[in-house]
């Protein structure tokens, strides 16, 4: 099961600490900082709404990895990335019983693999279930998780999971983009349920989340591109993660170079690393819901803020809402309201041209039926997507003349000549690049711009191994 | 040759079928459920069965005349302390398999309760087949033939026995269900477009499959999947390198 998963966590609210860890199944030690991280992160840290449930994610560092932590407990799997991710089931319920008149619990699924789209679907249906019929749906669902093949890369496999089949494509690495087959968009047996391992959940469709930012995606792909650090402000944990995995989406197959974290909040372990009075890191994606948190990142060059007044279409979920009765300990001070709705940027100038008659087809979609909702989400999907390759073509170009000729190969082991700034944007120039930059100086700026960010270096290095692990190869496959 | 076999299928690439249908197999504990599954997709005896549990999957494709027909099986727990749980997955299957043990005459006994539970939660088109399995064990015998005949008949069931021990006719009750149900949807009483029908259409995707219910033999086999292959230098052309399709 371990392959998959690390256990799945209860949550509870415990009137003197707030929320507390009750159990991990199955049993595994979790540090104090991580249960306390996870504790708070599996929380809404503003009121959501009176009854319902939700999902959310969230991204912490496991502790296990850190310099100085104190050996590994055996049971732990070794983190892929030096973090945990958490998918949470939350739920509030009237309980006159407590002293809150509400009862408050989540249900945490923790895990190394940033497969959400997977795993939020299985939080999704376990979560109900475990309130409904406790301990022996956690135990059967471990073990239909313990029954599924190895998560190995590259496959495609069929998971069965408490009624419910996944059908699941892992990427061969975390950096490919996929995507969706047409059969991803019917869901025409309900037991059968396509979903695709390391995207965004796709419901609520995108456009209706982003619709504030629409006209603005162009610019937010630009930042994200360019590891411009970017704020993203929700009414909901639900719609932070959300909104956070579909921007990483988008940037596939560049690497991401910062921090990234789904759902951020002020009790995080890193919270003073991140948010302080510094410019904030290069690449940052963080996605809040707290107010004050947002107060202390007015510095940052760029905020996505997302509305809360708009109706979902997910089913049952009840209307997003602020309201004052339940006196949470997490409750925003009165008065302190979220930044307005939209895209907010201090310093970014846009290099490419927007797709015009693209946007014009996701406006008029996000006032048509959800299926054209969804469908006009995956096109903008889509073309970020093909856009993102489009600015690498020049860059493969160039890269293809430094792949040494097969009839140099000597005793020394062959290796991708050095990358050289000067002659790329001089090939740039003499080839161009698919991208419509709206002008030629723009786009030597651009793609300037690119070659100092941390991403463009993890990418290189990608190349960089991948030709090696080819012309050592070579041989074998000529 | 079993073995070989499945090591094929775990690394078979293409997977098309004409209909999907979910299965329930449902019973006392220790009626052999979990056996009699396993001999319908691994060909061979489960040695040291444990209690499932609350509900385990597997999946295998039959053939039916022209109609390829993929079966979703879903083996639940009979211990009582599973019942809430694995009463929850019986909404939306489309064919019971519903199991006693001949040896043991409780099993038998308390067919009509597993059957009450099935009828009220499953699809309306529900089609079960009782199986008396442990058919080796003729000498223990505590039901007999007719009598379990007579209740089928009663309660407008299909019935037959099995050893989920030799494999004696375990593949019967999953085909003639299947044929049922086939029959159901000819005949324009089962309409696989409507939800909870616990059937619908193959959408004869090709598909790279990996079936959890392999796992045990893919996992013995130790090749390396096809999907692995190495990047070749002459992929690295612009624009193709790490995206799969756009």
């Amino acid at each position: 099961m371990r392959r998959w998963i690390l256990g799945f966590v209860s949550v509870n609210f415990d009137l003197e600490f707030g929320p507390t860890v009750e159990s991990v199944y199955p049993h595994a030690t979790l540090s104090h900082t991580e249960a306390e991280n996870i504790a708070f992160s599996s929380f809404p840290d503003c009121p959501q709404f009176e009854e319902g449930s939700q999902t959310h994610s969230f991204r912490i560092r496991d502790t296990t990895s850190l310099q100085g932590a104190v050996s590994r407990p055996t049971e732990r799997p070794p983190p892929l990335d030096g973090f945990l991710y958490g998918f949470a089931f939350f739920t509030q319920s009237r309980d006159s019983s407590s002293k809150r008149g509400y009862s408050q619990r989540s249900l945490v699924l923790l895990t190394h693999h940033p497969y959400p789209a997977l795993f939020d679907a299985v939080v999704a249906i376990v979560g109900p279930l475990y309130s409904r019929h406790g301990h022996p749906m956690l135990e059967t669902a471990c073990h239909n998780i313990a029954n599924w093949p190895d998560p190995a890369k590259g496959m495609s496999l069929e998971l069965g999971f408490l009624g419910s089949v996944f059908q699941v494509d892992l990427p061969g690495s975390s950096n490919e983009q996929q995507m969706p087959s047409s059969s991803a968009l019917s869901d025409k047996f309900g037991p059968h349920r396509v979903s695709l391992g390391p995207t965004a959940p796709a419901d609520p469709p995108i456009i209706v989340i982003l619709e504030e930012s629409l006209s603005h995606l162009w610019s937010i792909w630009e930042c994200l591109v360019l590891c411009e650090p970017v704020l993203i402000y929700a009414p909901s944990p639900e719609l932070t993660s959300q909104v956070a995995w579909w921007l990483r989406d988008i940037i596939r197959p560049i690497p991401l170079s910062g921090d990234f974290r789904p759902y951020f909040t002020i009790h995080d372990q890193d919270h003073s690393t991140l948010v302080n009075k510094m410019p904030p890191k290069a690449g940052l994606i963080l996605g809040i819901t707290n107010p004050l948190i947002e107060r202390a990142c007015k510095h940052w060059p760029h905020l996505l803020s997302i509305g809360c007044n708009r109706r979902y279409t997910r089913s049952k979920r009840p209307c997003l809402r602020a309201y004052t009765k339940l006196g949470s300990v997490h409750a925003p001070e009165k008065g302190l309201a979220g930044p307005k709705p939209g895209w907010a940027t201090k310093t970014h100038n846009r290099y490419v041209s927007k797709d015009r008659a693209l946007l014009k087809k996701v406006e008029d979609a996000r006032h048509g039926d959800v299926r054209s909702q969804i469908e006009a989400s995956l096109a903008l999907r889509r073309h970020f997507g093909s856009r993102t390759n489009e600015l690498l073509v020049p860059l493969h170009r160039y890269l293809n003349t430094l792949i040494p000729p097969p009839s140099a190969s000597t005793a020394t082991p062959r290796r991708l000549k050095a990358f050289s700034t000067t002659d790329f944007l001089a090939s740039l120039k003499a080839h161009g690049s698919p991208l419509p930059f709206r002008s030629g100086s723009r786009r030597t700026e651009f793609y300037s711009r690119w070659l100092r960010t941390p991403a463009f270096g993890l990418w290189l290095a990608q190349q960089e191994e991948v030709v090696e692990e080819a012309l050592r190869g070579a041989p074998r496959h000529q | 040759m079993a073995f070989n076999d499945y090591d094929a299928d775990a690394t078979e690439l293409l997977e098309t079928y004409d209909f999907l249908m979910k299965y329930i197999i449902i019973g006392e504990a220790g009626t052999g459920k979990s056996c009699l599954l396993h001999q319908f997709t691994h060909n061979s005896f489960k040695d040291h069965s444990q209690h499932t549990i609350g509900v385990e999957f597997s999946s295998r494709t039959v053939k039916l005349g022209e109609k390829k027909i993929k079966l979703q099986l879903w083996d639940t727990a009979g211990q009582e302390r599973f019942r809430s749980v694995t009463r929850s997955y019986y909404r939306g299957a489309a064919g019971a398999i519903l199991v006693y043990d001949i040896t043991n005459r409780q099993s038998f006994t308390n067919l009509g309760r597993w059957l009450a539970d099935a009828r009220a939660l499953a699809s309306p088109n529900l089609v079960v087949v009782l199986v008396g399995n442990k058919s080796d064990r003729e000498d223990d015998r505590e039901v007999e033939w007719a009598e379990a005949s007579r209740w089928a008949a009663e309660n407008d069931v299909h019935f037959l026995e099995t050893s989920s021990l030799t494999g004696d006719n375990v593949e019967a009750p999953f085909l003639l269900c299947a044929r049922s149900i086939l029959l159901a949807i000819e005949s324009g009483s089962l309409d696989p477009d409507k939800a909870g029908s616990g059937v619908s259409y193959g959408d004869r995707a090709l598909r790279r499959v990996n079936s959890s219910s392999r796992l045990s033999f893919g996992s013995l086999s130790g090749r390396r999947r096809k999907g692995s292959s190495k990047l070749r230098l002459k992929d690295y052309v612009p624009g193709t390198a790490n995206s799969k399709c756009c």
